[in-house]
């Protein structure tokens, strides 16, 4: 019998994507001791501005003579941070409002699930184009929030579901035929029991935030300049592409080695952690 | 004597989109203490819904129990009991194993957790004794290395040794009564008879009633001293073990008993019961089993029997009152 980490560790493309995270995380926590540069720091307006890779500026500079290199660096502190941190909220509201749903009473479930269906129906990239553009000035904070706020809907579905299949299952019955307390059965029984599809989904998350705050930043909706994050380095490139298209395709490719490695730790660990793939 | 349980007139129905099918109808029987009674029937004739029933495990499901059934444990009404009295029956009182063992225990709980939860729900007692309590109980079903054992999760154990684990479980807060529903089914046959082994020593030294529902009448014919039989949601013959094997008095029990291969006596083709058990929504007029009935009449399609006594024993067959009609 393998190890959870083990097992893991087996199936080569969740390896894949194990690297990629722990590596990008951790350059991307890191990035004051990688970076050579400030990534806020106009270094030289007249000779370092829009310069192409080089050993001194391997990801080349932008139009304001400030290194690309460091600014992915530090951007992907912020991207991460606030993806991590608005899945976290995002996974902790959909997982109370689901679990309620699943074992409260006929009523409160319709009533928690239709409004979860309403807010379903509006498309969520409207959504935060709408309360961010009546926001103005928006913080970092209100970004996280309003990310992980308009983020939760998805889950509490899922959330629901589980519980409901949950609250069938042999050892719910026999345990409550042993005379649990209904409460201590919810809780205790049932919350580790989500465990699995929640951590999944949770991986998955982080890579579409990461791909949603890229496009909010990018649309000068999100993480406002001259704090960087991928998308609002790709946004300042975007208009130096035809001349310097270093300035974009860096981030660019940050954005794409997370998401996918989001993706493949994400589908590992689903196929690790569900016992029926065992 | 006084039994421990007295079930009097248990119905059980179910919300269908034909109506109200009962599963359990107007069942009636006494478990004393220390006895085993072993309750037989085919898939379907309402032994496990009898067995929620007492329990009241139904509720929150489409079932109803009918309000004049009683369920008296120790002359009090289990039916009419209010939430919190119910939990302090439920495991402390009366406890139950059930078929599965694999989907009976939580997978993400180790088997410590789950002996030491069920005792503390139950008992004011600390952590520490509480698993002292589990490394002794996990003892007393014959798991080897119980200390060990309990920081086990259930996946690391065998089907056999779950089933020891439930019933360990089961027996945790010293039951009066153990109802086990079908507790070897889920099993291979050299570890049912293992298990079947444990219960009924069990029972003997812990002075336990053991309720056993099961549909091997091998089973029953090793460990049971008493036997009821149901047909179509009702008892349709209750008596001593032995009496019941060697005499059957219901048509049912005797084709029963027919469809049972022997080791003793001559090979012979295996009887079988013509027909098919009608749905619990469209039960005949009549004695329910007539249509398949070796000895029916016009009587039985007519009048619909009662559990009729005759000795130290009972079957709803009006053959109790005319043996005359009974065919060779």
């Amino acid at each position: 019998m393998k190890t959870f980490a083990q097992r893991l560790w087996w199936h080569r493309r969740t390896r894949a994507g194990l690297l990629l995270v722990s590596i990008l995380v951790l350059v991307a926590a890191l990035a004051p001791l990688f970076a050579p540069y400030d990534p806020t720091e106009q270094l030289d307006l007249v000779t370092r501005q829009m310069n192409p890779p080089s050993p001194a500026h391997p990801f080349g500079t932008d139009f304001f003579s400030r290194d690309v290199f460091s600014r992915v660096l530090y951007g992907g502190r912020i991207s991460l941070a606030i993806a991590f941190l608005a899945v976290f909220l995002s996974i902790t509201v959909g997982t109370i409002v689901g679990w309620l749903a699943g074992i409260g009473s006929r009523v409160v479930d319709s009533v928690l699930m239709r409004t979860v269906d309403a807010a379903l129906a509006i498309p969520r990239i409207f959504l935060l184009l709408v309360v961010l553009a009546l926001w103005n000035d928006v913080g970092i904070t209100a970004l996280i929030m309003i990310l992980g706020f308009t983020g939760w809907f998805g889950t509490s579905r899922l959330v629901r579901a589980e519980v409901l299949s949950l609250r069938e299952r042999g050892f719910i019955h026999a345990a409550h035929a042993l005379g649990i307390g209904k409460l201590r059965l919810f809780i205790r029984h049932l919350l580790p029991n989500l465990a699995a599809p929640v951590i999944v989904t949770a991986t998955l998350g982080v890579g579409h935030v990461i791909l949603i705050e890229a496009g909010l930043s990018f649309l000068g909706i999100g993480v406002r300049p001259p704090t960087p994050s991928w998308g609002s380095i790709i946004q300042e490139g975007q208009s130096l592409l035809a001349i310097a298209p270093w300035i974009a395709a860096f981030p660019g490719f940050a954005i794409v080695l997370t998401v996918v490695g989001f993706s493949l730790l994400g589908d590992g660990l689903r196929d690790t952690l569900d016992p029926r793939s065992r | 004597m006084n039994p421990i349980l007295r079930v009097r007139r248990l119905s059980t129905s179910f919300r269908t989109a034909d109506g109200w099918a009962p599963a359990v109808d107007d069942v009636s029987f006494d478990l004393y203490a220390g006895e085993t009674l072993g309750l037989v029937g085919e898939s379907g004739c309402g032994k496990t819904v009898t067995a929620l029933s007492i329990l009241r495990l139904l509720e929150g499901t489409s079932a109803q129990i009918s309000k004049d059934s009683t369920v008296e444990y120790q002359n009090v009404d289990v039916l009419k009991l209010n939430g919190g009295a119910l939990r302090r029956v439920r495991g402390a009182e009366i406890a139950m194993v059930f078929q599965d063992p694999t989907t009976s225990l939580n997978p993400v709980l180790t088997i410590g957790t789950q002996i030491v939860e069920t005792l503390r729900a139950h008992r004011r007692i600390s952590r520490r004794d509480a698993r002292a309590r589990g490394v002794e109980l996990l003892r007393l079903v014959g798991l080897p290395d119980s200390e060990e054992r309990l920081d086990a999760y259930p996946h690391q154990l065998s089907g056999g040794m779950q089933q020891r684990v439930m019933i360990a479980i089961a027996l945790s807060c010293d039951p009066k009564i153990l109802i086990a529903d079908e507790p070897t089914t889920a099993l291979d046959v050299t570890i049912q008879a293992q298990i079947i082994e444990l219960l009924a020593t069990l029972k003997q030294r812990l002075g336990m009633a053991m309720m056993l529902i099961t549909h091997d009448l091998g089973i029953v014919a090793g460990i049971a001293d008493r036997v009821a039989v149901m047909y179509g949601g009702q008892l349709v013959e209750v008596a001593p073990t032995r009496s019941l094997f060697r005499e059957p008095v219901h048509p049912y029990t005797e084709a029963l008993l027919k469809a049972v291969p022997r080791l003793d006596g001559p090979t012979q083709r295996l009887a079988v019961i013509p027909g098919s058990v009608p749905a619990a929504t469209a039960w005949p007029a009549g004695c329910r089993f007539h249509p398949r009935c070796a000895h029916a009449w016009d009587r039985c399609g007519d009048e619909h029997p009662s559990l009729l006594s005759i000795s130290d024993r009972h079957a709803r067959c009006w053959l109790v009152e005319q043996p005359e009609r009974r065919k060779p």
